[in-house]
């Protein structure tokens, strides 16, 4: 097949029909509707299920429905969504159910705005659970990583997120479906779901929750053999030049493609390196170990005020070089020249 | 081309049309026309023309959007009043109206609210086709996107604008296989091709090609990569 010119969103819907999702569930808000307006459209076509829920929660509800019979299942939201969604998908990573969240992040608190935003980094985590979360930074790797997403989710039997800014969402680009990643294989067959009795000739029930000492032995599990398992296989990372750098820059998303920008403007000015995690956990704690002697600070572009990967990319630098914020200003959101100045800010102090 | 005072640019998301509309724009402007430019986009939170107001004010052209027209990140579909202007006005004084309308019939819808204001008046309808978009790939499903907003917005459609390109990645085949896109679906529908869009890049090496309709240059304002609109924005 030849390149297309799509929209992120419909990259990611039509990513996931590929992927064999056959069974979303979803409410609207800007910036993804072009994601379940995809879905109302082409699941028809493609013996799929599409419902417009009453609610966040009621479609994400129906989403461990759909995922507790089989069905490769979705949802997609923004911010104010998300928040809703939490606690179904909490329960998803407690049964072990797999399913794909998009979230396509605009600018909050709560409604906010409409503008794009990486504001909910640090949204999930209730009870400890932790869930593989892609941020793409580009229309094709928005295919890519949905695509791959399902497989994942099946393979471990816990949830994928897709945190990508609106901007993702809302941008043009080429895309080619024909390399898309891999189908992975020998995926554990879902002998567990619920199929229906009957001429289905499936089993009547599943107890998914397990209770009292199997409680803890389930999150023990995951602690000890899950996470680090998926720590070890899924983790993603790109790396650009950090081994010669002055400054290296850690952004994800359209953050990271913003950092482009200034290397584009002011890299023949200073040395600047980038560390792009394409997962956002597994977050690529171990790729700063590849940062060179001349490295003297890390920056980290968010478009947020105050930081949130920022405390990962803190984490990471264990105290080797000061980590710097730069997010949005008085007067917008994060912009390419927004890391000029703070790339330029930084430089001048280092050389005073 | 007919010198109607008002056009109105519709088609499929992302095809180009705001592209169209910014250029059609500034052609009126420098032969000589004062145009105005509605932007009736109400589907899409961003890329619309309302962001590129300031760059219209410095070159003299108006552009009407919505009521909040200095917080148009507000998740509000809201109509300027004073569009309704653009649809009723009688061209005097040189004034030329181009509507941008949102994309697909859905952005097409908001038309409905002014077709009364349009009956047995003569304007110009046109769409902007892009054959790189999966949507409108080839000449039948195309021309189901001429009825589909046709019959959203009350309004019929009278002439058809090759839109084909791949962003930065475009080539001259892109163009040719527009072209022949359009050539078809004038055919099927009966509309006669306005325009062939390309950038001035392309302007030399097609000379040669016989291509439908007249010509359209754009420098690329709107479609250029996202990036670039930021830094062009932050020091505007």
């Amino acid at each position: 097949m030849t390149k297309v010119l799509m929209k992120g969103n419909e990259v990611i819907a039509e990513a996931a029909l590929r992927a064999g999702c056959r069974a979303f569930f979803g409410y609207p808000i800007t910036p993804q509707n072009e994601i379940p307006e995809y879905f109302a459209r082409e699941m028809p076509l493609r013996n799929g299920t599409f419902i417009q829920a009453e609610s966040e929660i009621a479609a994400m509800n129906m989403v461990m429905g759909a995922s507790a019979s089989g069905a490769r299942a979705m949802t997609s939201t923004s911010g104010p969504g998300y928040c809703l969604k939490l606690e179904a998908l909490a329960a998803m990573t407690l049964t072990r159910l797999p399913a794909v969240v998009v979230v396509v992040m605009r600018n909050g608190p709560a409604f906010g705005t409409m503008n794009a935003a990486q504001e909910d980094y640090r949204m999930n985590g209730n009870g400890g659970y932790k869930v593989v979360t892609f941020a793409p930074s580009t229309i094709q790797e928005a295919a890519d990583m949905t695509f791959e997403a399902f497989d994942i989710a099946d393979q471990y039997r816990n949830p994928v997120v897709i945190l990508a800014d609106g901007m993702i969402g809302q941008m043009m680009g080429s895309v080619d479906f024909d390399k898309l990643p891999a189908k992975r294989e020998h995926l554990p067959e879902k002998t567990w779901a619920l199929h229906g009795r009957g001429q289905r000739n499936g089993k009547s029930e599943f107890l998914f929750i397990a209770e009292g000492k199997n409680h803890y032995q389930e999150k023990y599990d995951a602690e000890t053999i899950l996470y680090p398992e998926i720590k070890a296989n899924e983790t993603s990372v790109e790396i650009v030049d950090v081994e010669d750098a002055d400054i290296v820059m850690c952004a994800y998303g359209t953050a990271a493609r913003m950092c482009v920008a200034a290397v584009e403007a002011i890299g023949s000015e200073v040395k600047l390196g980038l560390i792009r995690p394409r997962t956002l956990w597994p977050f690529p704690y171990e790729t700063f170990g590849q940062i060179g002697d001349p490295c003297k600070a890390i920056i980290c572009p968010e478009i947020n005020i105050i930081g949130q990967m920022i405390d990962d990319v803190r984490i990471a630098s264990a105290g080797r070089w000061p980590v710097h914020h730069v997010g949005d200003s008085a007067t917008g959101p994060l912009t390419p020249d927004g890391i000029i100045e703070k790339v330029k800010e930084v430089w001048k102090e280092m050389k005073v | 081309m007919s010198e109607e005072k008002l056009t109105i640019v519709v088609g499929h998301s992302g095809s180009g049309k705001s592209e169209f509309v910014a250029g059609y724009a500034l052609y009126l402007k420098n032969h000589g026309g004062y145009p105005v430019i509605a932007d009736l986009d109400i589907v899409n939170p961003y890329f619309r023309l309302r962001e590129l107001k300031e760059y219209f004010k410095s070159q003299d052209i108006r552009v009407i959007s919505s009521n909040y027209e200095d917080d148009y990140h507000m998740d509000m579909p809201a109509l300027a009043a004073s569009l309704q202007t653009c649809f009723t006005s009688d061209g005097k004084d040189g004034i030329v109206n181009i509507v941008d309308v949102g994309g697909d019939p859905s952005g097409a819808h908001v038309l409905a609210r002014y077709a009364e204001s349009l009956r047995n008046k003569t304007y110009n309808m046109w769409i902007v086709v892009n054959a790189n978009r999966p949507q409108t790939a080839n000449a039948e499903s195309a021309a189901a996107c001429i009825a589909a907003i046709e019959n959203a917005s009350r309004l019929k459609i009278n002439g058809l604008i090759n839109s084909t390109h791949m962003l930065k990645e475009t080539s001259v085949d892109d163009i040719l296989k527009g072209n022949k896109l359009i050539e078809q679906l004038s055919k099927i529908t009966g509309i006669p091709v306005v325009y062939t869009l390309m950038e001035e890049k392309f302007e030399k090496e097609t000379e040669n090609i016989q291509l439908s309709g007249k010509r359209f240059i754009v420098k690329p304002l709107m479609q250029i990569n996202v990036m670039e609109r930021l830094i062009r924005k932050d020091r505007e």
